[in-house]
C-alpha cells in the first residue's frame, strides 16, 4: 500500500495538509521575520543595525547568555530526572503501575501552563503550602519564601517540560529488547557499563529528540519564567516580547528572534555532532 | 567411570503463582559434553536455563557449576554464558565490539590482546574480516556466529543456548546444527542446549533431558532415548511412532518383554514401565522398524495399503489392518532398496516387527485438541 | 494600437490603486462618507436613540469597563448586540488595532496619553463628531480631554474613566509609610515592598527625586537623563522589593496574605481593599498621585459608527456610569455619576483625594516614540540588574 502510494507519486497529495501547515505557519513567517530583521525600524532602509544593537549591548548579551545557560542547565536536569523515570516505567514496572505512572505524568499537561504556574505559586509562596508544612513538622519556625528565586525558575521549567523529555525516551527504551540488557549482564556487565554501552546508546535518539524539544521550550518559555522568577526573571523572550509589544520595533524583535533561532539550531547541530548522531536518525 | 560434572541441578523448582513452570528437576551435565534439554513449548526449558544463567530465582532447589553453588551468585558473576533465543546482539556496536564486550568488563586485558582473542574466536566460528561490520549488515547465520563468539571468547565453564537456531531457515538450520556440534567437539566447552526440536537434540547431543510440564521425564543418550523410552511421554515425543491405544497385556515373557493384545491381534513389546497381565496399555511402534512383505504371509499382521506417500529414500505407507476387531491403521516407513518389492495402493501386505520396535506403556488418555 | 495599450495600462494601474487602497484603509470611504453627507440629520439622532438600528457593536476595552448588566441594558434599549474583547495594556490595544488599521473593532478605550501619538503613528482612530455626543452629561474634564486628544486640529477621544496610582499601605504593619514614594525604597520594609516595573513606577520615582518627566519628555536626551536617574534609584531599591507586580489580582493577593505591606496601587483596587478591611489604606504621598484618563475612541475601521456613538451616550448617562463606579471603584467623566455612587466608596474617595490632592495629580503625558523606548530600556535594565 505505502509502496504503491510512493510509486504513484500520490504521496505528495497526502502530504499537502502538512506542507501547507508548515509552509504557512512556519516557513513563510520565518522568512518574513528574517527579512524584517535587516530593516531599520524608523527609516525602512536595509541595515545590520538590529544585529549590531544586540552585539553592542551588554544587557542583551547578558540576558541572552543567562537564558541560554539556564535553558541548557534545565534541559540537563530534566534529562537526569526523566531518564531514570522513563527507565523504571518501561523496564521495571508492571503494566498497571506503568499506566498509572504514565498517566500521572501526562495528566498535569491537561491544564494550561499558566494555571500550572499559578498552582506552583500557591505551593511555594511565603504563606504557601510548602512553607506551612515545613513549619507544621517543625523544620522551621517562620514562613519561608520559595518563589522569585532562580531555583524556582529551574524547578518550574523542569516540571513544565518533563513530559516532552520522558515520552521520547520511553519511546526509545520501549524498543530496547530486554534481552539486550540481560545479555550485557550475562557477559559480565554491571549497572553502569550496561547503561553506558547498551541502554544509553540505544536511547540516544530519544534523548536527543527530548533534549532538543525541552531546550527549545525552555529557551522560548515566557509564562513560567516570568511568573515564578519574579524580579530577577529576565529571559530573552521577554526582550523579544518587549520589542514587538512595548516598543513596536518588530525589526529589532525579528533580529532577536533570528539570533535565538540560529543559536538553538547551532547548539542542536553541535550536540548531534558530538554525540555522533545524525539528524535523520535522531528524528 | 567417574565423570567430572560441570552443571548440577538438584530439585530445582520454579513457580509463578499457581503455575509450576519447573517442577523438582534434577540432572547432571558432564564436563565437555553436549547436553540438551528437550521438551514441547512452554514445558519450562527456558525457565531452567534462565535460572542457571541467573535471570530467574528458583523457588526451591540448588544449582552448581563446577561444584560451586551458584544460587546466590549474581548473573554477571556466574561462570556460564547464555546465547539468547533471539541472539540479543548489541545493534549499536560493530562485530568486534560485540565480541569484546565481555572482555572489556573483565579489565586487565590490553586492547590488542582483546582484539587478538576476538579474532581467534571469530576464526573458530568461521567469521573473519567482518570486525567492523554493523550487526544489521550481517546475515542470520553470521549473526548466529557472532552470538556464539561473543560468549565463547569468555571461555565459560558452560555455554547455555536457548534454541538459537530457531530463527534460521531450514537449510541454514541444518548446516548450523552440524557446525555447532563440531565447534563444541573442537573447543571442548560444555554446551547446554535447549530445544523443542527432537531431531536437533538427537543429532547433536551426548545426553538429552526430556522435560514436560516442568517435570523431567528421562535423561539419557539419544540412542537410549530412542530405543528405550522411559515414559509414555518420551515414547510419544521422541522419534516417530505409531500409537495404538487401549491394548492389553496378555502375559509377561521376561522382565523386559511382554505379549500384548490389541483389537484381537497379538504382538510382542518391550515393557516400558512396570506392567502386569491385564493392564490397559498404549502400544508405540516405530514405523521405520516395521518389516513389510507383499501378500498374506504365514506369520505377521495382515493389512491393506491405503496410501503411499513418496519421500525419496522411503515412502510412508499407511496400512489398514484387515484382521483387527477394531479399525486400526499403522504407518510404515518403507525403504526403497533394490530388493524392495513394488507396492501399490490396495495391495494386501503382511507387517511384522520385533520386540525392539514396540514399546508398551500404561494407557493415558490422549490430550483433547489444542494445548492446555 | 499604442493608444489602446495606454488605456489598458491606465485601467490596470487604476484598479491596482483601488485594491491597495481598499486593503490598507478599507473602512475609510464608508466611514467618512455618511458623516460628511448627513451631519444635519444625524445630529438629532442621539435623542431619538433609534432602537431599530440593530447590528453589532464590537468593543476593545478593559475589564470592568463594560459590565454585563449595562451591556444587556444597552442591547435591550437599542437592539444592538455587543461583542467585547479585552486588553491588558495600551500597547496591546495599539498593536491589535494597528494590525488591521482598526478593522474588526468599532469602539475602543485607550488611555488619553496614547491617543494622539497612536493616531499620528498608526492612524487607527477617526475624529469625534461632537454633534453626535450628548456633552451635557459629561463633566468639566471634557474640554481638557478633547484638547489632549487633538491631532491635526481634530479631537479623537471622549473622556470616560479616570483613576490614579499612588500607594497602598497595610497600616497595621507599616503605620508610618505613605509620606513619600521613597517609602517604597525603605530598608525597614525590606521584602515587603512591591510595585510594577512599568512606566507609572518610573514617574512616581521621578517625582520623588524632584524630577519632572512631563517636561523632560519633550526632549529625548533630557528624558533619558531623567530616566537614567530613576533607574539608578530603582536598582538601589531593588533588594528591598519582593516582586514587581503584574496584575491587580496578584498585588491584592500579596497584600491580603501580608506578604507585602507597602505597594504601589491603583486607587480603585486600593479602595476595594479598604472596603473589605480598613487596615488597608490608599495614600497619596506628598509628590502627588499619578493620574490616567481612559477615553472612548472610534476605530478608523469601524463598521458601526452609529452604534459607537449610541454606546458613548449610553455609558456616560449618570445612572449607567454609576454602575461602573460601584463595580470597579473607578471614577468616570459622567457629570452626575459620583452622586449615584455608594456612600462608603464616596467617603473613601473624598478622604484619599481631597481637593488639594486632586490638584496635585500628575497626569499621564503624551509620549513620543523615543520615550516608550527609553522607558522600555529602563524596565529591561532594572529587571536585569542583580
Ligand atoms: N516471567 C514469567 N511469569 C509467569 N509465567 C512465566 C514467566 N516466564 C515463563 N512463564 C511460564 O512458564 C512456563 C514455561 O515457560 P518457558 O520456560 O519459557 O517454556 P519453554 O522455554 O519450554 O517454551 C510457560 O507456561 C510460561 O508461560
Ligand atoms: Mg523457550
Amino acid at each position: 500500500m505505502s509502496a504503491k502510494l510512493k510509486k504513484s507519486g500520490r504521496l505528495w497529495l497526502v502530504l499537502i495538509p502538512y506542507l501547507l501547515w508548515i509552509g504557512v505557519l512556519f516557513v513563510i513567517p520565518h522568512i518574513k521575520l528574517f527579512g524584517l530583521s535587516f530593516v531599520d525600524h524608523r527609516s525602512g532602509e536595509l541595515t545590520l543595525g538590529n544585529y549590531a544593537k544586540f552585539f553592542g549591548s551588554d544587557l542583551y548579551r547578558r540576558v541572552f547568555w543567562r537564558t541560554a545557560l539556564y535553558a541548557i542547565f534545565t534541559t540537563i536536569l530534566t534529562l537526569l530526572i526523566a531518564f531514570p523515570t522513563a527507565f523504571i516505567i518501561t523496564k521495571i514496572l508492571g503494566k498497571k503501575m506503568k499506566a498509572i505512572l504514565l498517566l500521572s505524568i501526562v495528566l498535569p499537561y491537561w491544564i494550561s501552563e499558566l494555571i500550572r504556574a499559578f498552582a506552583w505559586m500557591v505551593l511555594m509562596r511565603e504563606t504557601g503550602v510548602i512553607s506551612y508544612l515545613l513549619q507544621a513538622v517543625g523544620i522551621t519556625s517562620h514562613n519561608i519564601e520559595f518563589l522569585y528565586r532562580n531555583g524556582t525558575i529551574v524547578i518550574g521549567l523542569v516540571y513544565t517540560s518533563m513530559l516532552f523529555m520522558i515520552i521520547p525516551i520511553i519511546n526509545s527504551l520501549d524498543s530496547l529488547d530486554d534481552s539486550l540488557i540481560e545479555a550485557a549482564y550475562d557477559l559480565g556487565g554491571n549497572f553502569w557499563s550496561t547503561m553506558r554501552e547498551v541502554i544509553i546508546p540505544h536511547a540516544g535518539p530519544g534523548i536527543m529528540v527530548g533534549s532538543t524539544m525541552v531546550f527549545m521550550l525552555n529557551l522560548g518559555n515566557y509564562v513560567t519564567v516570568t511568573l515564578l522568577g519574579g524580579k530577577n526573571s529576565l529571559w530573552f523572550t521577554e526582550n523579544i516580547y518587549n520589542q514587538f509589544i512595548v516598543r513596536f520595533n518588530q525589526n529589532q524583535g525579528a533580529a532577536f528572534g533570528v539570533i535565538l533561532l540560529t543559536f538553538s539550531v547551532l547548539l542542536v547541530w553541535i550536540t548531534l555532532k558530538i554525540t555522533k548522531q545524525d539528524m535523520a536518525e535522531a528524528m | 567411570m567417574t565423570q567430572e560434572i560441570d552443571v548440577s541441578v538438584v530439585n530445582l523448582t520454579k513457580r509463578w503463582g499457581n503455575l509450576t513452570a519447573v517442577n523438582n528437576v534434577s540432572f547432571d551435565v558432564p564436563k565437555g559434553s553436549f547436553f540438551s534439554v528437550l521438551g514441547p513449548s512452554a514445558s519450562g526449558k527456558t525457565t531452567v536455563l534462565r535460572m542457571i544463567a541467573g535471570f530467574e530465582t528458583p523457588t526451591a532447589g540448588d544449582m552448581f557449576i563446577g561444584g560451586q553453588r551458584i544460587n546466590d551468585v549474581p548473573a554477571n558473576k556466574r561462570p556460564c554464558n547464555l546465547v539468547f533465543q533471539r541472539l540479543a546482539l548489541f545493534p549499536m556496536m560493530n562485530v568486534l565490539d560485540n565480541v569484546t564486550f565481555g572482555l572489556r568488563r573483565r579489565g586487565g586485558i590490553s586492547k590488542a590482546e582483546m582484539e587478538r582473542m576476538a579474532n581467534d574466536v571469530l576464526a573458530r566460528v568461521d567469521l573473519k574480516g567482518l570486525n567492523k561490520r554493523k550487526i544489521s549488515q550481517l546475515s542470520g547465520g553470521q549473526q548466529q556466529r557472532v552470538a556464539l563468539a561473543r560468549s565463547l571468547v569468555l571461555d565459560p565453564t558452560v555455554l547455555l543456548l536457548d534454541e538459537p537456531l530457531s530463527a534460521l531457515d531450514l537449510k541454514l538450520r541444518q548446516d548450523m546444527k552440524l557446525e555447532l556440534k563440531r565447534l563444541q567437539a573442537r573447543m571442548g566447552t560444555t554446551f547446554m542446549y535447549i530445544t523443542h526440536d527432537q531431531t536437533i537434540a538427537l543429532a547433536m547431543s551426548d545426553t538429552v533431558a526430556v522435560i514436560n510440564f516442568g517435570k523431567l521425564e528421562q535423561v539419557a543418550s539419544p540412542d537410549i532415548l530412542y530405543r528405550e523410552p522411559a515414559t509414555h511421554f518420551v515414547a510419544s515425543f521422541v522419534g516417530e511412532n505409531n500409537r495404538l491405544n487401549h491394548g492389553r497385556v496378555v502375559k509377561l515373557i521376561d522382565d523386559q518383554t511382554c505379549q500384548v493384545e490389541i483389537g484381537g491381534l497379538l504382538s510382542v513389546a518391550r515393557i516400558g514401565e512396570e506392567l502386569a497381565p491385564g493392564d490397559d496399555i498404549d502400544l508405540f511402534i516405530r514405523p521405520e522398524m516395521i518389516h513389510l512383505q507383499l501378500g498374506k504371509q504365514a506369520s505377521g499382521i495382515v493389512g491393506q495399503i491405503k496410501e503411499i506417500n513418496f519421500d525419496g529414500a522411503h515412502s510412508l505407507v499407511v496400512v489398514q489392518l484387515t484382521e483387527s476387531a477394531i479399525p486400526l491403521s499403522i504407518n510404515v516407513k518403507f525403504q526403497h532398496t533394490e530388493q524392495a518389492p513394488a507396492i501399490a495402493v490396495n495391495d494386501t501386505v503382511t507387517l511384522s516387527w520385533g520386540r525392539a520396535a514396540a514399546n508398551a506403556f500404561r494407557h493415558i488418555e490422549p490430550p483433547t485438541e489444542g494445548k492446555e | 494600437m499604442k493608444r489602446r495599450f495606454f488605456m489598458i495600462m491606465m485601467l490596470v494601474v487604476f484598479s491596482l490603486a483601488l485594491v491597495s487602497c481598499g486593503s490598507n484603509e478599507p473602512a475609510a470611504p464608508e466611514a467618512a462618507a455618511p458623516a460628511a453627507d448627513a451631519p444635519a440629520e444625524e445630529a438629532a439622532a442621539p435623542e431619538e436613540a433609534a432602537p431599530e438600528s440593530g447590528g453589532v457593536l464590537r468593543m476593545l476595552t478593559w475589564e470592568g469597563y463594560a459590565p454585563e448588566e449595562l451591556v444587556n441594558k444597552f442591547t435591550e434599549e437599542t437592539g444592538i448586540d455587543v461583542e467585547i474583547s479585552y486588553i491588558g495594556d495600551n500597547n496591546e490595544l495599539i498593536a491589535k488595532m494597528a494590525a488591521t488599521k482598526g478593522v474588526g473593532y468599532d469602539l475602543v478605550s485607550p488611555t488619553l496619553s496614547y491617543v494622539a501619538t497612536a493616531q499620528a503613528d498608526q492612524g487607527i482612530y477617526q475624529p469625534i463628531d461632537l454633534s453626535k455626543v450628548n456633552t451635557d452629561q459629561i463633566n468639566e474634564s471634557l474640554d481638557a480631554i478633547l484638547e489632549g486628544s487633538t491631532y491635526e486640529g481634530k479631537p479623537y477621544a471622549i473622556p470616560f474613566v479616570w483613576g490614579t496610582t499612588a500607594m497602598i499601605v497595610n497600616t497595621e504593619k507599616a503605620p508610618d509609610a505613605g509620606e513619600s514614594y521613597l517609602d517604597l525604597c525603605d530598608p525597614q520594609y525590606e521584602g515587603r515592598i512591591s510595585y510594577r516595573s512599568k512606566y507609572d513606577t518610573l514617574y512616581m520615582f521621578a517625582y520623588a527625586l524632584g524630577l519632572d518627566p512631563a517636561e523632560a519628555v519633550k526632549d529625548e536626551a533630557a528624558y533619558r537623563d531623567v530616566m537614567d536617574q530613576v533607574l539608578d534609584k530603582l536598582v538601589e531599591c531593588k533588594p528591598y522589593v519582593r516582586v514587581y507586580w503584574d496584575s491587580r489580582q496578584q498585588i491584592e493577593d500579596l497584600l491580603k496574605k501580608e506578604e507585602v505591606w507597602v505597594a504601589s496601587s491603583w486607587d480603585a483596587s486600593a479602595w476595594s481593599m479598604s472596603l473589605e478591611d480598613p487596615k488597608f489604606k490608599y495614600v497619596v504621598p506628598k509628590e502627588g498621585a499619578v493620574g490616567w484618563y481612559d477615553t472612548l475612541a472610534i476605530s478608523a475601521g469601524a463598521e458601526n459608527v452609529d452604534a459607537a456613538y449610541q454606546w458613548i451616550n449610553f455609558i456616560l448617562a449618570p445612572e449607567n456610569a454609576a454602575v461602573i463606579v460601584n463595580q470597579t471603584g473607578y471614577q468616570t467623566a459622567s457629570a452626575g455619576a459620583a452622586d449615584a455612587a455608594s456612600p462608603e466608596l464616596a467617603a473613601l474617595v473624598a478622604e484619599s483625594l481631597p481637593p488639594e490632592k486632586m490638584a496635585s495629580i500628575n497626569w499621564y503625558f503624551p509620549k513620543p516614540d523615543y520615550a516608550t523606548d527609553i522607558e522600555a530600556d529602563v524596565e529591561e535594565q532594572l529587571k536585569a540588574a542583580q
